[in-house]
């Protein structure tokens, strides 16, 4: 599904290059739920940023269900992206001059998708907000942006997730609902989810989940997958 | 598009509807102004079409300074002919006496302007007396309609005679309108209006003395009026008449006021333009704020050019209302203008709301602000999504960014400030030098703020709390100190310049400085006058200065050829030969004369009359040392030679004349003579002029005090209409500041919780913010009073060729005007952030 080859950024920091992110592969296979885990500037966002291509690598190609997007222009891949992939992050990012509701219809009717209002209402039953629908983000909780945004996430069903530490700014009980919702949504919409997270359980709760340290993947559960591999060699990880 | 585009652009309309709500009224105030004059102007122009024959009172006038002579009449007896009716009309200044058998008491001489009208007078229109009997019945052999002015001044009343020259004549009644004469503001003197045969009667229609003839022609009904005028503009092209025609001809006043509207909607323009730099800042600082909404709908797929097209059309829907409210504020707001205009106005207006005026303001005003929101628009291209990951990932800058931003703004308005005033005023000479002011006043006042913003933040901070923190608030990113400050600064320009070169030109024609020149002229003393004009003068205590003769003539040959007026091709220039000159003899340059080329003295080789010319003739006329001309006084042609150009000081409050024969041709023409002297006390210089009038009635008095008076009045209502005007460009500064306090709140609010936090009372919070404002408005007016004083300097001593005065005092009041105003718009519209409680603030975000 999610296809990383040699995979590198490295930027300008103070005159000097920095390399945020080695050269490294990946292979994420349809419906998994990978979870990153790392300290602060591993390159956990940086790595997410490039899978979504919000970011353009300093080498390799990003391909998703065969399709590079290392060559598209930005309106292409804006357009790739609103099909493809569905975000949620720390800060919720909810556009605070539109209602719950609405926020949950921009994706789809930026994708010109039919059915827009039935689907945003369906979308915030399914995560407890229905009676919520109509309050504008300064007038929720942080829990409840967090569940719009992933309603949100899941409007134009992406068969990718991509949440970048999407309970760093809950607190625990919190974040376990919404670790919650976001399982039983992969589950349910068959989605791959990539989550970035510091939290040792949540990453148990994945299917697979990766530390990078230094930019550089130190662990990977999946199967097949040596633990340490890149940052002994300095080279790169490979998982199959 | 429109699944996507619409809905979202409702969505950030009705979420940012109150900061819109600022930029919109940038725009409504620009338009306004325009709206206001050009709506006007356009209902003047169409009452003036409307009433076009009454305002002429006839079909076709032909005026000169002559009567008819003999190639008018043969075409004037022709259109009678035809079945004409043509009537002769008369008009000149003289003074009145009041006459024997008052009621009214009062006594005394006055100026007037009389003016003699033939039977049938008017074809159009309706002279409107006081008491609203027909004029026709009042007006005979003896009966004389005055205006009320009249009766004021010489304490005068209905019934009691006046002494005109030779004849004694009875008040009929007041006049309250003349059809073609409508305002009164340029007359010299208070109407009598009489029959044309009385006015004959008084004996003071002589050929020397000055009168304007007009023969009225009014055309029976089925004559087509236009291939009439036509033909007769074409048989009298050579004629020193001018053939006026409702097509025409306008009154002078109406010439005027269309540059004064026309110069009027430049300066809405300009304040259309402020609002333009207003909005591009505010749109600016609006995209800053939305940086994590937009990178948040690029990430959930939307691309530039939707995110572009919703803006743009947000942008234009802001403009569009923008325009729509500052449409219904200027129709409001041009209701003011008759008022200010008062009595210049020729006719009564229905102000409407021309559709012409709704279709400019709303296309300039949406252009205005799409123009100005396209260059912080296309920014948005380059947010990277990847900010809703990493804030640091912010759009590429570099230090030119900085001037970037002010420099397309720069090249935008100058791009749609030539598009808009050539749209207004067309590829003239007036349209070009108001760009070029316009751009170069604009960019003065820029650098000026911009320096003085830059110098502040180098010098040394200062020891004080609020004005350190004030000081630091003026660079407070979005703060638009700048704009403010142009803005501001150009409002406070044109009411202080304004202000500024009223005074410096109305004090030159003050009677009181300077010192030692005549104010009062007398003209029209006939030759063997002189010796009683004399004798009035010692019985007063005063001497007779020598009297300077003058000799009325017309140019009719240049450089030894006849001249053809049908062959100048230029109006102006052809304007200037149909004048009737007056000449002057003498052997002597006056003081403030100076020889530019030739000699004076008289050139023994030279045979016949010599002259001297002014530069301006000269130059007017293409004359040269050696270029002989030839003058006609009253049927009399004399060739003569230039033998020098002169240039005059025409300031100099003398009799100048653009003429002086060398002596020993003109003595023997028919002559007036003039003097003038100069009596300080008002009560004494009436006296004279009533004992010299009471001697020799014919005589003319000007006062300059009644010029001034005049000019005077006349200025007040122009500096009036200016001020209105410049109130546009003040409130647009004023909106941009209230936008810019709006915009920046949530910066301040959360500046006033960190200082509450650390400890600061209101009252040091509101100490900082008034600092802050009082600086601001310390700067605008600064620059405004500094360009007010260069610009003024310019003016008087450039075009006006006058004095110019530097009056601190008008320079320091405009100053702290301006720094008042802004502390207490600024205070008021931030009293919300004082008031409020951390907590309530900290909850909000």
């Amino acid at each position: 599904m999610i296809e990383l080859r040699q995979l590198s950024k490295t930027v300008q920091m103070g005159g000097r290059p920095l390399t945020i992110l080695h050269p490294l592969d990946l292979h994420v296979p349809r419906g998994q739920f990978l979870a990153v885990m790392g300290p602060s500037g591993s390159g956990k966002s940086t790595l997410l940023g490039l899978m979504a291509g919000l970011d353009q690598p300093s080498s390799g190609s990003v391909a998703m269900d065969g399709v590079s997007m290392t060559d598209m222009d930005e309106d292409r891949l804006a357009r790739f992206r609103g099909d493809t992939i569905g975000f949620v992050f720390q800060s919720f990012q909810l556009i605070p001059t539109l209602t719950a509701r609405e926020n949950v219809q921009v994706p789809m009717e930026i994708m010109r998708r039919p059915g827009v209002v039935e689907r945003a209402d369906t979308l915030l039953a399914q995560v407890g907000l229905s009676e919520r629908a109509g309050h504008y983000p300064a007038q929720l909780s942080g829990g409840e942006q967090q569940r719009v945004a992933i309603a949100r996430a899941f409007a134009c069903r992406p068969p990718v997730l991509l949440a970048d530490e999407p309970t760093g700014n809950l607190d625990s009980e919190t974040g376990s609902q919404i670790i919650d919702l976001l399982k039983r949504l992969h589950r349910d919409e068959g989605t791959t989810l990539v989550l970035v997270t510091h939290d040792p359980q949540i990453a148990e709760a994945a299917e697979r989940s990766l530390q990078l340290m230094d930019g550089r993947i130190v662990r990977d559960t999946a199967p097949g997958a040596g633990e340490g591999v890149s940052g002994e060699s300095g080279k790169e990880a490979r998982a199959v | 598009m429109s699944r996507f585009v619409l809905p979202m652009l409702w969505r950030e309309a009705r979420g940012s509807w109150r900061r819109l709500l600022l930029f919109l009224l940038c725009i409504t105030a620009g338009v306004g102004g325009l709206v206001s004059v050009n709506a006007f102007s356009e209902n003047l122009r169409r009452t003036i079409r409307l009433e076009a024959r009454s305002l002429m009172a006839a079909d076709i006038v032909l005026r000169g300074t002559r009567p008819p002579g003999a190639e008018e009449k043969a075409a004037l007896a022709e259109l009678s002919a035809q079945g004409a009716q043509v009537v002769a009309s008369v008009q000149f200044v003289t003074m009145v006496r009041t006459g024997g058998g008052r009621t009214g008491g009062g006594e005394g001489v006055q100026l007037v302007s009389v003016r003699g009208v033939g039977d049938g007078y008017p074809f159009y229109g309706t002279v409107e007396t006081a008491s609203g009997r027909p004029f026709r019945e009042l007006l005979t052999e003896e009966g004389v309609l005055v205006d009320e002015a009249l009766l004021l001044k010489l304490g005068v009343e209905v019934g009691d005679s006046l002494e005109i020259g030779q004849r004694t004549l009875r008040i009929a009644d007041v006049l309250v309108k003349e059809p073609d004469s409508p305002v009164q503001v340029f007359r010299l003197g208070p109407r009598v209006m009489m029959t044309e045969a009385a006015a004959h009667s008084t004996g003071l229609i002589t050929p020397m003395s000055r009168i304007r003839y007009s023969t009225m022609i009014g055309l029976p009904p089925q004559a087509d009026a236009a291939a009439v005028a036509e033909n007769l503009v074409e048989r009298l092209k050579d004629s020193y008449v001018r053939v006026d025609t409702v097509e025409r001809a306008q009154p002078q006043v109406t010439r005027f006021l269309e540059r004064l509207t026309d110069f009027l909607s430049l300066v809405g323009l300009a304040a259309l333009l402020l609002g333009g730099i207003g909005v591009a800042g505010a749109i600016r600082v609006f995209i800053a704020q939305k940086l994590d909404t937009l990178a948040t709908l690029k990430c959930l797929g939307a691309t530039s050019t939707r995110l572009l097209a919703v803006y743009l059309l947000l942008a234009v829907l802001m403009g569009a209302l923008g325009s729509l409210l500052g449409i219904a504020f200027g129709f409001a707001s041009q209701m003011a203008l008759p008022a200010l205009l008062g009595d210049l106005l020729p006719v009564q207006l229905e102000l409407t709301l021309p559709w012409r005026s709704v279709g400019e303001g709303l296309l300039f005003g949406t252009v205005t602000t799409v123009w100005f929101s396209l260059p912080p628009l296309l920014s948005l291209r380059t947010i990277p999504p990847a900010r809703v990951f990493r804030r640091e990932v912010e759009p590429p800058s570099s230090p030119h960014t900085r001037w970037l931003a002010p420099l397309r703004v720069g090249v935008s308005m100058l791009l749609l400030a030539a598009l808009l005033v050539v749209w207004q005023a067309g590829f003239t000479h007036v349209a070009g030098w108001f760009l070029l002011g316009l751009v170069g006043t604009v960019a003065a006042l820029y650098l000026g703020a911009m320096g003085l913003l830059l110098a502040l933040k180098h010098l040394p901070k200062p020891g004080n709390f609020s004005l350190k923190q004030g000081l630091m608030g003026l660079y407070r990113p979005g703060n638009q100190s700048a704009a403010i400050t142009v803005s501001l600064g150009l409002g406070v320009l044109l009411l202080l310049a304004v202000f500024l070169v009223q005074r410096d030109l109305v004090r030159q024609i003050t009677v009181n400085a300077p010192e030692n020149q005549p104010n009062l002229f007398f003209i029209d003393i006939q030759p063997q006058q002189v010796q009683a004009f004399t004798e009035v003068l010692s019985e007063a205590g005063l001497e007779t200065p020598e009297p300077i003769p003058i000799v009325r003539g017309r140019i009719v040959g240049m450089k030894g050829e006849p001249l053809k007026l049908s062959s100048v091709e230029d109006d102006h220039q052809r304007r200037h030969l149909r004048f009737e000159y007056t000449f002057t003899y003498r052997g002597h340059l006056e003081d403030g004369e100076r020889v530019l080329e030739g000699s004076f003295g008289k050139d023994p080789n030279i045979s016949g009359a010599q002259v001297s010319v002014s530069d301006w003739f000269a130059k007017q006329s293409d004359i040269k040392v050696g270029d002989r001309l030839t003058v006609d006084i009253q049927g009399v042609r004399i060739p003569a030679t230039v033998t020098s150009i002169r240039a005059i000081e025409w300031t100099n409050r003398r009799a100048n004349f653009s003429f002086v024969f060398l002596p020993g041709v003109l003595e023997e023409a028919p002559r007036m003579y003039a003097t003038a002297v100069r009596v300080n006390d008002l009560a004494e210089r009436t006296a004279l002029q009533k004992a010299v009038v009471t001697r020799l009635p014919n005589v003319t008095a000007l006062d300059v005090q009644m010029v001034y008076n005049i000019v005077q009045s006349f200025m007040d209502r122009l500096s009036l209409v200016v001020r209105f005007m410049a109130g546009f460009c003040i409130a647009v500064g004023v909106v941009i500041l209230l936008g810019a306090v709006a915009t920046t709140k949530f910066q301040r609010i959360r500046e006033v919780v960190l200082l509450k936090t650390l400890g600061a009372t209101r009252g040091m919070v509101a100490r900082v913010l008034a600092m802050e404002y009082l600086l601001l408005g310390l700067l605008a007016g600064a620059v405004g009073a500094v360009a007010a004083g260069v610009f003024s300097w310019g003016l008087v001593t450039q075009v006006f060729d006058g004095q110019w005065d530097i009056r601190p005092m008008s320079y320091l009041i405009a100053w702290l005007a301006t720094a008042v105003v802004i502390t207490s718009t600024g205070l008021v519209s931030s009293l919300d952030i004082l008031v409020k409680k951390p907590l309530e603030v900290l909850r909000e975000e």
